[in-house]
């Protein structure tokens, strides 16, 4: 059986505390394929930091929207 | 705008949110609960969700303002939640669709909650207040191993019909923000700062007695009541003394009596007077974009939260953490709320009380 890649994510997950990566095959078909380990701890640490990117990514498209905001009505004034 | 409709919008989108919270996490509990049931699992869920739930909300805000569509965003955002939990068999997915539906709905509900009444914390206020209510539902609901999609769904679409169907507000036309713009970004960052601080705290408080059900509904009452009266005390009395007085006699009930539930719930209770007049004032520095001020809120919320996911825990449950921190939340806020009413407001009025003689005047 082939795994698609969101199934993937959803057997994997990452975990926040260092070393420590958890299954999470929940009410999953079984797949006779297991990932190697090393795919597993690259995915999760992929999906922490995009996690962190997000975030990051949001902060500073807020911060230069702010800036707009008030550049926006200084030029008005 | 007619009372009626301000009294239907209200109501509407308030039960709304206590909804769409419930349904989420009894979406992310049940996942665990119905599966393999380990914690570690329900821990990783949780931050996923959170991050895209909250970080997500300041563009999803800034979208709804540009294309003025709260109604139909809080519509989609019921449905996406719907369909959130028809996916559990796939748990990243399902979580991911939650988490964006949260946020869209959030953002909708909160653009109509703002421009219900302008300039106002009272309709703000009660739209968020019952967040905590549904997130506590869903929870017990989750974890009990009984979470049927089917009634969820059902309530969300029929939810998702009738705010499409009752009359909508009109959007206030974008207001100039009166003042001197050179204090612009520093009240908004003491804003944030005051919000991100008191995410830190809430989340780090450690009440062990919270596994008491009876206990546990009367902390979730409290924080309830504390963001529904925050808005109207705060309209009634001024910002700045009901937000910032509910802050500094919460500080040592929560640092120092945490312990004891009564004086804990009294302390959080106080401590959530603030939420809804931090919100209005930011959203008051921005006009035009309640959605992006909406958002904000929500993403120094997480980012307040992110040291709470770490061993850092550890550092900020500590009672002197505690009571540092909100003390350092009551300053940000004091003086973010002073300098908007010193540069910013044409609204809140300077004394909240009029004498009698004066009005005469």
């Amino acid at each position: 059986m082939k795994t698609g890649f969101l199934q993937l994510l959803g057997v994997i997950l990452i975990s926040v505390l260092p070393a420590r990566i958890v299954s999470l095959d929940i009410a999953l078909p079984p797949t006779d394929v297991v990932p190697p380990s090393t795919l597993l701890l690259g995915l999760s640490l992929g999906v922490l930091a995009a996690l962190c990117g997000l975030v990051v990514v949001v902060a500073l498209v807020a911060f230069f929207v702010l800036r707009a905001i008030k550049k926006n009505r200084a030029t008005k004034e | 705008m007619s009372n009626k409709v301000i009294l239907t919008n209200i109501s509407v989108y308030s039960l709304a949110h206590a909804l769409v919270d419930a349904t989420g996490a009894a979406t992310l509990f049940a996942i665990v609960a119905l599966g393999q049931g380990d914690p570690h699992n329900l821990f990783q869920l949780i931050i996923i969700y959170d991050v895209i739930a909250f970080s997500t909300q300041p563009v999803l805000g800034l979208l709804v303002d540009k294309f003025k569509v709260p109604a139909q965003a809080a519509a989609l955002g019921m449905l996406l939640v719907a369909a959130s939990t028809l996916l559990m068999q796939t748990p990243f997915l399902a979580i991911v669709v939650a988490g964006i539906g949260n946020a869209i709905f959030h953002v909708g509900g909160g653009v109509v909650s703002l421009n219900l009444a302008p300039g106002k914390a009272t309709l703000p206020g009660i739209y968020v207040a019952p967040g905590a209510l549904g997130l506590m539902i869903g929870t017990l609901i989750g974890k009990s191993g009984d979470f049927i999609a089917w009634p969820f769904i059902l309530l969300l679409l029929g939810s998702a019909a009738l705010i499409l169907m009752i009359p909508r507000l009109e959007i206030a036309a974008s207001r100039e923000l009166p003042g001197n713009l050179r204090w612009f970004e520093t009240v908004i960052l003491l804003l944030l700062v005051s919000v991100a601080i008191r995410s830190i705290v809430g989340l780090s408080l450690v009440l062990p007695w919270k596994s008491d059900p009876v206990l546990l509904v009367a902390l979730t009452l409290a924080v309830v009541l504390g963001k529904a009266l925050g808005g109207i005390l705060g309209d009634r009395f001024g910002w700045a003394a009901v937000a910032v007085s509910g802050l500094v006699i919460s500080a040592p009930l929560l640092a120092f009596f945490a312990p004891i539930p009564a004086i804990a719930i009294a302390g959080i209770f106080l401590f959530n007077l603030s939420m809804p007049i931090t919100l209005v004032c930011l959203a008051e520095m921005l006009p035009g974009k309640g959605g992006f001020a909406f958002g904000l809120t929500t993403l120094a919320l997480i980012l307040g939260a992110l040291p709470t996911f770490t061993p850092l825990r550890t550092l900020t449950g500590q009672q002197i953490f505690v009571f540092a921190s909100i003390l350092v939340s009551v300053a940000t806020l004091y003086v973010g709320l002073r300098l908007y009413k010193g540069h910013f407001c044409d609204r809140m009025p300077l004394r909240p009380y009029r004498t009698h003689s004066e009005e005469k005047e």
